[in-house]
């Protein structure tokens, strides 16, 4: 039987618009809550990042990101009556925050899982997710991954052969160079992004990467591009995609994500 | 020492001074009197001006007018990018164990002015985090406006009335609590006039019932420490 499940979000408001940064699971007297931090609730995380992005959101106040996790971890124990009593006060009283019932959602699950899936599909941004996912796995052991199976949480596998390109923020819209620049100067290791090559950017991409390539791996172990190696899409020596599937350099982290979206994956 | 939010800092100012002032703005909750609360803004002003004699932690704020008409204008508390939920009923013996002092001043203080609304109504660092941020918000249910009526508000004060359900009534520390009680009945009679008193009317109070309120506070004051142990036993 499907059941009823009311989804409120916790969200910052500020001049960039509204960004949600917790978010509480109702199904009568079962509540279940989760934001915008790392994977485990019982130790203090940092800020997401696009969380910290607008208003210019402080990453050192971190243990903000604890006292609204002890705030959910009470109000959930309230009864749906209380809690809702909580939120509009809190709404009323706290600049900056504001409460907002998306949708409500009719599924078979438990509040808890909804509550994840919601976490990991409106409280991250989406690439981020992916090219966090990715950069951990190739971080694992400090060396570069040149073939590696790719798996996003329980989504549809990424299975294929890929080759990761590190830089210093997804969708940047600096050119090659300046990437590479800033990469080196860095020492930024946990920021990882898929791109989608188009063919007729293949031959200057494989000319800048073979001249960059040695350099990255010293300064960061992990600095590779990803290709995926399909029927589709061939995967050079030099790790770039070539292919019809790849008309136009947009990254396909994110059309992954929205293929999978409209897909019903999430 | 509670730092308050900059909503958004400006271009310094032109000339020569040495301090070079910019110009910036902060956060603020606006309140303002309603027919379930007539006489908001006055309460707020005055448990304010009271919480200053004493040095009780509570958020600072000003009175303000703007097209609404006039406005109790609380700053945020915290000086932080994220502003912080508030302390729930459930949080308040681990405030008071974190901030003894500070909970007994703000628990005493509550027992003089009538607040039974303390629930919800507290801003604390409770995380590992050793920034020390305290401080008591929201005293629009207090003094005047401790019932929708404030003849039946000052009945209450006059009668001793105390916050029968106040979250920190079993917590604080009793030698805290004494101190505390002290302090406020040290206050002179003067002083409380002076800060309920104020020589013009806000809303609906006008001078004669902030006389009579400041005979209520000062009666209050007077058998303060009878009212703690009521509301403690």
């Amino acid at each position: 039987m499907l059941l009823t499940q009311r989804i409120i979000e916790v969200c910052l408001i500020s001049k960039d618009g509204v960004t949600p940064f917790a978010v509480i699971v109702e199904q009568g007297e079962y509540c279940a809550w989760s934001i915008a931090s790392g994977r485990n609730h019982t130790t203090s995380q940092q800020w997401n990042g696009h969380v910290l992005a607008a208003k210019e959101r402080r990453p050192e106040e971190w243990w903000v990101l604890d006292a609204w996790k002890e705030w959910l971890d009470e109000i959930s124990q309230e009864t749906p009556g209380s809690r809702i009593c909580s939120l509009m006060k809190l709404e009323r009283e706290t600049p900056g925050i504001v409460i907002r019932q998306p949708r409500e959602v009719h599924t078979r699950l438990p509040v808890g899982a909804i509550a994840s899936r919601w976490r990991r599909n409106r409280l991250f941004e989406r690439t981020e997710i992916i090219v966090a996912e990715i950069a951990h796995k190739l971080a694992r052991g400090g060396t570069a991954h040149w073939n590696s199976s790719i798996s996003i949480n329980d989504c549809e596998s990424l299975k294929g052969d890929w080759i990761i390109e590190q830089k210093p923020r997804p969708e940047s819209d600096m050119n090659f160079d300046d990437k590479i620049s800033e990469i080196g100067d860095s020492n930024m290791c946990g920021i990882a992004i898929i791109n989608r090559v188009g063919c007729e950017h293949i031959e200057s991409v494989k000319d800048q990467w073979s001249a960059a390539k040695n350099i990255l791996k010293e300064k960061c172990p992990c600095n590779v591009v990803i290709v995926k190696n399909d029927s589709h899409a061939e995967v050079s020596d030099l790790g770039c995609i070539i292919g019809e599937r790849f008309p136009s350099p947009v990254s396909l982290a994110i059309a992954v994500v929205r293929s999978q979206w409209y897909a019903g994956c999430y | 020492m509670t730092f308050y939010k900059i909503k958004r800092l400006g271009k310094k100012l032109p000339g020569g001074s040495m301090a070079e002032p910019v110009r910036g703005s902060l956060d603020v909750v606006l309140k303002q009197d309603s027919d379930n609360s007539p006489c908001c803004v006055y309460s707020e002003i005055v448990a304010l001006r009271l919480a200053q004699r004493i040095g009780i932690p509570v958020a600072m704020g000003v009175p303000s007018v703007g097209d609404g008409g006039v406005y109790f204008a609380s700053l945020v508390v915290g000086g932080l990018s994220i502003n912080l939920p508030n302390i729930t009923a459930r949080k308040m013996e681990g405030v008071a164990k974190r901030y003894p002092s500070d909970t007994a001043a703000i628990f005493v203080f509550d027992v003089w002015i009538l607040n039974d609304d303390r629930e919800n109504n507290l801003k604390a660092n409770l995380t590992t985090s050793d920034v020390h941020l305290i401080a008591a918000i929201d005293h629009e249910q207090t003094l005047l406006g401790r019932y929708s009526d404030m003849q039946a508000s000052l009945e209450a004060l006059h009668n001793a009335e105390v916050p029968a359900r106040h979250p920190l009534r079993n917590h604080v520390p009793k030698v805290y609590i004494n101190q505390w009680v002290k302090q406020i009945e040290a206050l002179s009679d003067q002083s409380i006039e002076d800060a309920v008193i104020l020589g013009f009317s806000i809303g609906g109070v006008h001078a004669r019932t902030q006389k009579k309120l400041a005979s209520a506070l000062k009666m209050r004051r007077d058998i303060l420490s009878k009212m703690v142990e009521s509301t403690c036993s």
